[in-house]
């Protein structure tokens, strides 16, 4: 690999594991509004609240977090399938410092709240709040790195395209037309139409941008850390089709009752019920592939998390398509059982999948193994066990909501008592999530000074306390 | 075997939301849909029924793939995008050209509002409305009203003739519906509470109103971004053309303690939850109240109906919880703490002037 390569891999990767920390954090501070509201009356004098901050936290953990870790994975990925040397390493260097830029610069402008300036002001599409001067930049550095990452395609040694490759190019471009869409062409319409857009921008974001990329991370690193080839070579083509042909069209499914012709909404609804079938291919396939090597589970820190977040990723799918249905989306849409769910895809299977890639590709452009197993195993069971009770106490807090004012008709107000427990809990939980990511990137931090050095076909993660750990850790 | 198995597992599955038919969606039928889009749902699940069967049945040979296949498939991907996104687009053009409704809410770039309350106040309604944005309030509150809303208690004091149509969004330059509700909705908030100086102190202070209120403080706000932003929260849910004409200012009531009991029935904030004009809210409206016969519930669970006198109202401010009009949830605050003989007194003539 090339110094400039592993440079601009570096870069993308400590970038996001940097916003992985903030993010998140932000998500633990805020839901103490809920708690203890007048705790947070001091936000007020730093032209700050609630509102801002979940902006903060979603931007931060999709466009820090999520984003900037795929990126590295994909920078990565894409040179090893081809058998080439990334092309054009400087640019995607360059793109990466372009886009914590563009990430910390809308923070900023988030923060200041400036109204009615059509460069500077935020937008009204959620996840998509980025005001157009950040948009922007951020279209530059997408480009820049389709740019690199296409080339190197278009380079490669070898003569066919191995899954990865389809998700992960189909899924930048993909990324880039949603983008453009969301941001962009929403501008274009008025009145209701604009919020059809946005609808088909709101979804897409997460299926057509996190959900290939992801998904065509875990279909590499799942093979390669369970040491067998792909379970079923037709069962990733039929994934991949379906997937493009069933999820662009389910964005509706978020203002499911909102004034709108219903032809357009009984399409999304069917398309995403129609979605269990890329789903459940994936899933198959990902699960089988380690089934013959079963040991490899517990042995290989990578495959586990993948292994995990494929598990999440089928709850997030089974619960997506149950609650796409109009018998029970008008039960639980505007409550926090939405949230739950949002939550197990992004913080559940798709940071199980970063995790995953960020230990597998550490050693690798560092040369450095990871120092500890006992820390990756406290990350690992938090993931498993504290994550999913953070979900159960989100998903309480929205079942709660839901009956007590669609069946008992209690107005809002009403029952903001009664889930002040579930939301207490939620915190508590959230909290230890959020411990176990702080904890996730001290361990890759302290390992870039005590880590032992890595040589092909070492595990990323020592056995046992290596003289260098001083001591501090116990197998 | 297996595999016709799963396909008929899937069937089902997908057939599942037939079965759940939407008897909670009043609208439309899929029959407006233009026939082009027949045509292109027909080619599509034609391709896909096709598509799956060789997946999983025909002849695989990838070795026959070029560059130029690859390129063709690529552009496939782009393709299949872009063809849901010409689906989205025929509605959202249909959706931004259809005629506004009578109450569309229509308030143009510099047009200011007058508070209907007849205090002075002004601001711009448009201006306020990217205060709402910039600030974030979407995440908490929503500005649609489901038919659903009507029976359950998301909306309290919404009627059901103030559903939303896609004609009442017409002229908005974009839609900010809400996905969550933390808050209540807001799309008649304006028609509730028409008080531009309560809407402020609310977004100053939520919990001087509502002790257990979740909303954030917006005392950041400068002077003139609450008043545009609390000029928005009453333009809605009212006919523009009304607020635009203006309230000849309300005569200054001759009687001092009628005045004190206005000024106290905003500052105290009963205007949160109870209307002056006969319409519901939160609590009943205080029009006509005086004399009338109500329906109560005692603490013991047993009903009785009592005539609103002097006595009854001074019970129904202090002790709020001992007679709980039926109908109504038991939330109202006691302000045996926050109000003085004169107060009490003060509230009582308002009420009573409230004919
Ligand atoms: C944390 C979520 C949250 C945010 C953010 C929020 N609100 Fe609220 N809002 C609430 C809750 C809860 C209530 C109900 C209790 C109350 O009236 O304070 C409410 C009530 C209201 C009411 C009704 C007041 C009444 O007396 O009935 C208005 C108007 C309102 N909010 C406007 C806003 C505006 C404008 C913003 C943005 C600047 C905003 N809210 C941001 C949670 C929120
Ligand atoms: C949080 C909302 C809320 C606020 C604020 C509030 N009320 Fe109420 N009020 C209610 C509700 C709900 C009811 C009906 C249930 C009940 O009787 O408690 C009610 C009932 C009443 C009644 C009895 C009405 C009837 O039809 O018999 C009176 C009188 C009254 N309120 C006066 C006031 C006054 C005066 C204030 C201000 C000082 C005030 N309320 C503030 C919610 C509120
Ligand atoms: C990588 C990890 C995480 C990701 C990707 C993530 C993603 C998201 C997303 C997408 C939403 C908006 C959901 C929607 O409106 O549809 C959200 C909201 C939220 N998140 Fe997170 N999140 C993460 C971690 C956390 C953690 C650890 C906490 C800790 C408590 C947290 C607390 C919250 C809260 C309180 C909200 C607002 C919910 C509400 O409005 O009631 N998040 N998050």
């Amino acid at each position: 690999m090339q110094e400039t390569e592993k440079q601009a891999i570096k870069l993308w990767f400590f970038s996001s594991l940097f916003w992985l920390a903030l993010g998140p954090l932000i998500g633990a501070l805020m839901s103490l509004q809920f708690l203890w509201p007048d705790a947070l009356n001091f936000l007020a004098d730093l032209n700050f609240a609630y509102s801002k901050a979940r902006i903060f936290h979603t931007n931060l953990v999709i466009y820090g977090w999520i984003a900037m870790s795929f990126v590295a994975a994909i920078l990565y990925i894409i040179p090893k399938l081809c058998a080439v040397e990334l092309q054009h390493a400087k640019i995607t260097y360059w793109a990466g410092w372009l886009w914590n830029f563009s990430v910390a610069l809308n923070l900023a402008l988030i923060w200041a709240g400036i109204v009615s300036n059509p460069l500077l002001s935020i937008q009204p599409y959620e996840y998509a709040e980025a005001p157009l001067l950040v948009d922007l930049l951020i279209v530059v550095a997408v480009v820049m790195v389709i740019f690199s990452v296409h080339r190197t395609v278009l380079a490669r040694k070898k003569p066919h395209l191995y899954v990865s490759v389809w998700y992960l190019l189909g899924g930048l471009y993909t990324t880039a037309i949603t983008y453009l869409v969301g941001n962009f062409l929403t501008l274009a319409f008025t009145g209701l139409g604009n919020q059809i857009i946005h609808a088909w921008w709101l979804h897409n974001a997460v299926g057509m941008f996190i959900t290939p990329l992801g998904v065509g991370i875990a279909y590499y690193f799942i093979p390669i850390a369970a040491q067998q080839p792909i379970y079923s070579h037709r069962l990733s083509i039929l994934g991949f089709w379906t997937l493009m042909a069933f999820y662009p069209g389910t964005g509706l499914h978020h203002f499911l009752q909102m004034p709108m012709p219903t032809w357009i909404g009984e399409f999304a609804v069917i398309g995403s019920v129609l979605l269990i079938i890329p789903v459940l291919a994936v899933v198959v396939n990902h699960l089988a592939t380690p089934a013959q090597n079963w040991r490899r589970v517990f042995d290989s820190f990578p495959l586990r998390f993948s292994v995990f977040g494929t598990v999440y990723y089928l709850l997030t799918c089974i619960q997506g398509t149950f609650q796409a249905t109009h018998a029970v989306n008008w039960f639980i849409h505007f409550t926090e059982w939405v949230q739950a769910h949002a939550h197990l895809a992004l913080a559940g299977a798709f940071t199980c999948y970063g995790i995953a890639a960020m230990i597998y590709i550490f050693p690798r452009v560092t040369g450095r193994r990871l120092y500890s197993r006992t820390l990756l195993s406290w990350v690992f069971w938090i993931m498993a066990v504290i994550f999913p009770l953070f979900y159960l106490a989100f998903t309480h807090s929205g079942l709660v909501t839901a009956v007590s004012i669609n069946l008992m008709n209690h107005t809002i107000y009403e029952t903001i008592s009664a889930v002040w427990l579930a939301r207490l809990f939620r915190t508590l939980m959230g909290a230890g999530v959020v411990l176990g990511f702080l904890l996730f990137g001290y361990l890759l931090m302290r390992s870039l000074q005590v880590g032992p050095k890595f040589e092909e076909g070492m595990s990323e993660v020592v056995e046992s306390a290596p003289a260098s750990a001083q001591g501090r850790v116990t197998a | 075997m297996k595999r016709l198995m799963t396909i008929l597992l899937l069937a089902v599955w997908v057939s599942l939301p037939g079965l759940a038919q939407h008897e909670h969606q009043p609208r439309p039928s899929p029959t407006e849909a233009p026939p082009i889009y027949w045509v292109l749902v027909a080619i599509a699940v034609i391709a896909i029924v096709w598509f799956m069967l060789w997946a999983l049945y025909g002849k695989m040979r990838p070795s026959r793939m070029t560059t130029t296949s690859y390129h063709a498939l690529g552009a496939l991907v782009i393709i299949m995008t872009l063809f849901t996104l010409v689906l989205y687009i025929i509605p959202a053009q249909q959706a931004q050209e259809l005629p506004p409704t009578a109450r569309a809410w229509d308030w143009k770039p510099g047009e200011v509002l007058q508070d209907p309350t007849g205090s002075g106040l002004s601001g711009e309604p448009y201006r306020g409305y990217l205060v709402y944005l910039a600030n974030g309030c979407i995440y908490c509150h929503t500005l649609y009203l489901r038919p659903e809303d009507i029976k359950t208690g998301w909306a309290e004091g919404a009627r059901p003739d103030e559903v939303s149509q896609i004609g009442d969004f017409v002229r908005y330059p974009f839609t900010m519906l809400g996905t969550q509700r933390d808050g209540p909705d807001l799309t008649v908030i304006g028609r509730k509470i028409p008080d531009m100086q309560y809407q402020i102190d609310h977004l100053v202070d939520p919990r001087r109103f509502k002790p257990q209120s979740v909303m954030p403080s917006y005392r950041y706000l400068s002077e003139r971004e609450l008043r545009d932003l609390a000029a928005y929260l009453v333009s809605l849910g009212n006919d523009p053309q009304k607020l635009r004409a203006g309230v000849a200012p309300a005569p200054a009531p001759e009687d001092p303690k009628i005045a004190k009991g206005k000024e106290l029935y905003r500052s105290l904030g009963c205007v949160a939850c109870h209307t002056i004009d006969g319409s519901r809210s939160t609590g009943p409206s205080f029009k006509g109240l005086f004399g009338d016969e109500v329906e109560v519930t005692l603490p013991d669970g047993t009903t009785a109906q009592v005539t609103v006198d002097e006595i009854y109202l001074k019970e129904a401010i202090l002790q709020p919880g001992e007679k709980i009009v039926k109908g109504f949830p038991n939330i109202m605050p006691s302000f045996a703490e926050r109000v003085t003989e004169s107060d009490l007194e003060a509230l009582l003539e308002y009420i009573k002037s409230l004919r």
